[in-house]
């Protein structure tokens, strides 16, 4: 049974602004329909996490935070993972992505409400896939945690209904694309694009359609932002937010000449949300005060001393689906606490990959992750050459799938990318991992 | 013939236990028919049907605390041991004892008493049951053989690690069958998702 | 061994084929089954598409398929009775047949939520076990020997270990002659497999009543990928039916559900602890998720019967799948077929004769009329047969009108593919009705402004109309009105009546600027010469104006306030319309 409406926005009345952006003339053939599932418990949740994230305390170098003791407690008495482990933070080790994989129901509390759960497939672009289980409340702050960063700008995101307060920017082959609205922000409409022109009636609708909706924030990746950039939209945002992956000087500037307002680049993850925005080029700052931020040894479960760089690795957070203790990140800083306040220093996380095709026209490689996610491959690497020939490298127990990924790889890079597809043994003692390369910067 | 102790003929004759071993009406206040079985049995292990009661091992009081299941069990079991196996052999008189009043009764809130005969492996189950209280095994078994085989029919030690883990597994199916219903329905809203 | 025995591949094949009678014997000497498909390489097995094991059957062509190269690598050359018996044994009793695979891999289905798509791999496990068990206890074939020679170089798995402990208790063979790895043998496994193998024993006989008890013991083996992936790796060499339905044709009477699937999706854990607790945390989701779609719930949503479908047979075409789907809950609500008319109340007047052809039946030759055009018969030439005309009053000699069916396929409905929808139902009754009546249909659905998809005119292919109605645009946000010009736009020489079916927005585009939709609207219901109707989904006084306005220009307008009235509507118009009276 598809949900309706009154189940996608339990709170919001009118959904006439909710017609008005799926039915618009440029609109996009929007492939999703998407809710804020928010009902009037939830969004009393959701202001009131709006209301400490700004003003609740970080921690110090020989502190940790005032919530810690009661939040292990509560993990080892109701998360069967954590079952029976000590309140302390000193005794816990460290988990690490396979773990979340593997047994995804391991993490959630005996204490939550099924009724809330929600998942979110991930396409496993640093990894296998993996389900992330969360609730309307954890997704909800996402805006909350936006807010406190653009709040040090000075920028507010307007509330009621009537205009676009954000919008969403992919460039891919294919992804989900919805308009819906938020309840949280009073029936403003958030929208997500694609801007694949196959997406659209007519190529120039996304420039028109983004134009007349004028969002407030434009969030996207880099790659999406240089796609918006070559369309050269009038438009007036109030911020640019990039995420997923690092944005680099030299894009960052082009977009703030562009588009005369802040660019943001925020450090977030699929488990647990937002984590630190970038200040210069050092250093980030971190956003959250309930998500502890430890620097391990990137081997053995040895915490290091501050200044030391070594992994990230995260406790906390405000998901009762997925309660982080240790959770190592993969990525790499070291953490400098300057007035109370933790910083990343010299994080390095998702470098940009570019890949391109034969008309030197950007690749995203978020289209192979999920392109592979449907075949039985433990893992893969991806490398082009300064020829832009692709080299593949698939672990899987079914060496059949050789011609299909062959076929698939050639369809994303298009004619004239030559592709060498090798597939070995899969070998299930040893995770395999996923990684990007390629010869060309962005 | 006499001593082999052949599992599948055992069940055999287990199963092949008559139906008015299993039809008993006691009118309650009166005394069960049980008590005269097996005093009978007892007579035809000890190969003397000429002993009197005060010279077989006292089952009188038991009788009486049995409800109905522990009852048909019971005659399940009278009915086992008048294999001749059993026949003439007046040590086994006790394991014999032991197994009807006391491990009967225990293994009866796991096990149907018609199951015992209805079910193979509960009928295995009994036969090897019966044969440790008597300190028997089945023909070229080791004792840790049949302790092992015993081990993975027990009904009592299933239930045990069933018990165990239904609890977690149930949790797990319900936050699985969640999560399978909200990918098959649609996601709630993917703000900044890919 | 016979030390002088020929050990090339053919001798292989010459025994395996004098093997094959006595196999068939342990079922049934007279089946009629062909026999197996010998490939003596594992390159022709390939092509004939068996991979993984050494023999598999296909329900599609009732054949068997055996590898002889790796029946030899895998060393178990001396048991052709037990393995042919074994393949004949998923032919005539388990799974048998096309549908009784595809209802048993549903009902599994049910258990395994979130690893579905592992349905034909348990439903293979499952089989094997009924029909070993029948072979090794009632046939006294020694299976045992067989599984022993496969696992020699197996890579040992929880999934594996809990078969072949399940193999040792059903057969009480010692522990560790199957599952001969004792670092995976726990408490945990050995009361599953003591659970698994009651099940396979009691559910011998009915099998298809036990597929969702047994995923269900099965299902915590599964979901950990991991795992999952090591077990299907142990037991590779032993699926033979994975494949069983693949290019099979369209089956019907799946798109309803399954009432047993929802009673059998039982853990048998729970059902032996008699935890009544642990067995409602467990069934809360399954509960709401079995409620099932369309008229009266009765039908599983479009995702899931498309899921099912492409489980059995890969190959199946999404369209047609989808098609089917919609043409199976039409059904019952379809008018009759007609059935040949017989006059009523008009008379049947001769009206002159007409040549008969070979091929026309026979009692119409009028042999008189014949000789007189000619004394020697030629049949086709000179052969008459006499015509009728009919009562110009009676109210059999109406023909049935075409009927030209628009949907508003705009952002406002929703994906007939992904959840059901009672629009395209509706839109099915009335065309399928249509089509059995003998008329014509012309379908378009409708987007606007963005895209429409209509149907080359009126037409009488099911498949073609079925495909329009079944797809979904998502674009704009009305019916665009001026689509009807393209039938209606001058008057037609067979009439037609015209359904739309949209709701609210169509008066937006009746008021749009573009073009006098008003106009066209009025013009095309005229030109059409049959009635027109307007389902819209709103409420009565809505657009009282707008309502008021197509009204007196002809137009029925039906409100619906609920989508499944639509049924309602549909079936009424299919009556009135396409049911000829006897």
């Amino acid at each position: 049974m598809a949900l309706s409406d009154a189940e996608r926005f339990p709170l919001i009345q009118d959904l006439s602004h909710l017609r008005s952006l799926q039915q618009d003339a440029c609109a996009p053939s929007f492939n999703f329909r998407s809710g804020d599932r928010l009902q009037s418990h939830h969004l009393q949740q959701v202001t009131r996490y709006a209301a400490t994230i700004g003003k609740q305390p970080f921690w110090n170098d020989d502190t940790q935070p005032t919530w810690m003791e009661s939040y292990l407690d509560w993990c080892a008495r109701t998360v069967p993972f954590y079952k029976g482990r000590a309140t302390t933070l000193s005794a816990q080790p460290t988990i690490s992505r396979s773990d979340l994989q593997t047994t995804p129901w391991q993490f959630v509390s005996s204490d939550s409400n099924l009724d809330d759960l929600l998942v979110y497939q991930t396409s496993g672009t640093t990894g296998a896939p993996m389900d992330v289980i969360f609730d309307p409340v954890s997704q909800a702050c996402w805006i909350p945690q936006l807010e406190s960063v653009l709040n040090r700008y000075g920028i507010r995101l307007s509330r009621g209904t009537g205009h676009t307060a954000i919008a969403l920017i992919c460039d891919q082959q294919s992804t989900l694309t919805y308009a819906s609205l938020s309840a949280y922000l009073g029936g403003a409409g958030v929208i997500k694009v694609n801007l694949n022109p196959l997406e659209w009636k007519d190529p120039d609708h996304r420039k028109q359609y983004l134009e007349k909706l004028n969002p407030e924030i434009l969030t996207g990746d880099p790659f999406a932002f240089l796609s918006l950039l070559a369309l050269a939209p009038r438009l007036s945002p109030k911020a640019l937010v990039s995420s997923a992956m690092k944005l680099t000087e030299g894009v960052r500037n082009k977009l703030e000449s562009f588009f005369r307002c802040p660019v943001l680049d925020i450090y977030s993850l699929t488990e647990c949300r937002m984590i630190a925005v970038a200040e210069g080029t050092h250093r980030h700052r971190a956003i959250r005060p309930e998500l502890f931020l430890e620097i391990f040894d990137p081997v053995h479960d040895i915490p290091l001393k501050p200044g030391e760089r070594g992994e990230l690795v995260i406790t906390g957070g405000n998901n009762p689906f997925l309660p982080l203790i240790r959770y190592r990140t993969g990525d790499f800083c070291s953490i400098s606490i300057d007035n109370s306040i933790p910083y990343l220093i010299d994080l390095e996380a998702r470098a940009p990959v570019a890949y391109y095709r034969a008309d030197h026209t950007f690749v995203n490689y978020v289209d192979i992750s999920r392109t592979m996610t449907e075949l039985p491959l433990a893992g893969f690497s991806v490398h082009q050459h300064t020829d832009k020939s692709v080299t593949f490298k698939g672990w899987s127990s079914d060496a059949s799938i050789k011609p299909l990924v062959h076929e698939k790889l050639s369809t994303i890079f298009g004619t004239g990318v030559s592709v060498d597809v090798t597939i070995l043994p899969f070998d299930s003692q040893r995770a395999k991992p996923v990684t990007y390369a390629s010869d060309f910067k962005i | 013939m006499k001593d082999q102790k052949e599992i599948y003929a055992l069940i055999k004759h287990l199963r092949s236990c008559p139906q008015d071993f299993l039809e008993f009406n006691h009118q309650p206040g009166t005394k069960p028919v049980t008590e005269a079985l097996v005093y009978d049995l007892f007579r035809k292990v000890v190969g003397n049907f000429n002993v009197s009661r005060e010279g077989l091992p006292d089952v009188g009081k038991l009788v009486w605390q049995l409800g109905d299941e522990e009852y048909r069990a019971i005659h399940i079991g009278v009915w086992f041991f008048h294999h001749q196996l059993f026949e003439g052999n007046a040590s086994l008189i006790k394991g014999i004892r032991a197994f009807l009043f006391e491990r009967l009764p225990e293994l009866t809130p796991y096990v149907k008493s018609l199951a015992w005969l209805e079910d193979e492996d509960r009928a295995e189950e009994f036969v090897r049951e019966a044969l440790r209280c008597c300190n028997m095994l089945i023909d070229g078994e080791t004792e840790h053989e049949a302790q092992d085989r015993l081990d993975g029919l027990s009904s009592v030690k299933r239930q045990q690690v069933l018990e165990q883990t239904n609890e977690s597994l149930a949790r797990m199916k319900a936050i699985r069958q969640a999560m399978a219903e909200k990918k098959a329905r649609e996601a709630a809203n993917v703000y900044g998702r890919e | 061994m016979d030390g002088t025995r020929d050990h090339t591949v053919e001798a292989l094949c010459e025994r395996w084929r004098a093997a094959w009678p006595r196999a068939r014997e342990m079922w049934n000497a007279f089946i009629r089954l062909r026999e197996p498909h010998w490939c003596l390489t594992t390159n022709e097995a390939v092509k004939e598409g068996l991979t993984g094991s050494f023999a598999m059957i296909r329900l599609t062509d009732h054949r068997i398929v055996i590898d002889l190269e790796k029946v030899m690598k895998y060393d178990v050359d001396d048991h052709a009775v037990q393995v042919l018996a074994h393949e004949i044994g998923h032919h005539i009793y388990t799974p048998a047949n096309l549908r009784d695979n595809a209802v048993l891999q549903g009902r599994i289905r049910w258990a395994l939520a979130g690893v579905e798509d592992q349905a034909g791999f348990v439903a293979n496990i499952y089989t094997d076990f009924i029909i070993n068990d029948f072979l090794q206890r009632s046939k006294e074939l020694d299976m045992v020997i067989v599984y022993q020679k496969l696992n020699k170089d197996v890579t040992f798995s929880k999934l594996w270990s809990l078969v072949m402990r399940t193999y040792e208790y059903l057969w009480k063979l010692k522990r560790g002659t199957l599952a001969t790895a004792p670092a995976f043998h726990n408490e945990s496994i050995d009361a599953d497999a003591s659970l698994m193998a009651s099940l396979v024993r009691s559910y011998s006989k009915n099998w298809m009543e036990g597929g969702g008890r047994f995923a269900a013991l099965l299902y915590p083996y599964l979901i950990e990928e991991k795992e999952l992936q090591k077990g299907k790796q142990s037991l590779a060499i032993y699926l033979d039916t994975e494949k069983a339905g693949e290019g099979g044709g369209m089956l019907s009477g799946l798109a309803e559900l399954d009432p047993q699937a929802e009673e059998g999706a039982v853990d048998p854990r729970q059902e032996a602890t008699g935890d009544a607790a642990t067995r409602e945390a467990g069934t809360t989701f399954e509960r709401s998720e079995k409620g099932g779609t369309g008229p009266k719930q009765r039908y599983l949503n479009p995702g899931m019967y498309i899921d099912l479908c492409r489980q059995v047979n890969p190959h199946a075409d999404e369209q047609l799948l989808i098609n089917q789907y919609y043409k199976e809950i039409a059904l019952p609500h379809l008018i009759a077929f007609p059935v040949e008319v017989s006059k009523t109340s008009g008379e049947l007047t001769p009206e002159g004769t007409d040549v008969w052809e070979p091929g026309d039946p026979m009692e119409e030759i009028d042999w008189l009329e014949s000789a007189i055009t000619s004394p020697q018969i030629f049949p086709g030439y000179t052969t008459r047969r006499r015509t009728y005309g009919e009562d110009q009053d009676s109210e059999t000699s109406l023909r049935p009108l075409d009927v030209y069916i628009g949907i508003d396929c705009s952002g406002s409905m929703s994906n007939p593919r992904v959840s059901f929808s009672w629009p395209v139902l509706a839109a099915t009754v009335i065309g399928l009705s249509a089509l059995r009546a003998g008329a014509k249909v012309m379908g378009c659905l409708s987007g606007e402004p963005g895209s429409f998809m209509e149907t080359k005119g009126f037409i009488s292919g099911e498949k073609d109309l079925l495909t329009v109605l079944t797809s979904y645009l998502g674009t704009g946000y009305a019916f665009g009105v001026s689509r009807l010009s393209t039938p209606f736009h001058k008057q037609l020489k067979k009439k037609s009546h015209v359904v739309i079916v949209s709701d609210d927005d169509i008066f937006s585009m009746l008021d749009a600027k573009e073009a006098d939709h008003w106009k066209i609207i009025e013009t095309s219901l005229a030109n059409a010469g049959g009635t027109g109707t307007i389902v819209l989904h709103s409420r009565p006084g809505w657009h009282n104006e707008g309502g008021v306005r197509l009204q007196r220009m002809g137009w029925h307008v039906h409100y619906v306030t609920d989508e499944s009235s639509m049924l309602d509507f549909a079936a009424e118009f299919s009556k009135k319309n396409y049911h000829k009276k006897k």
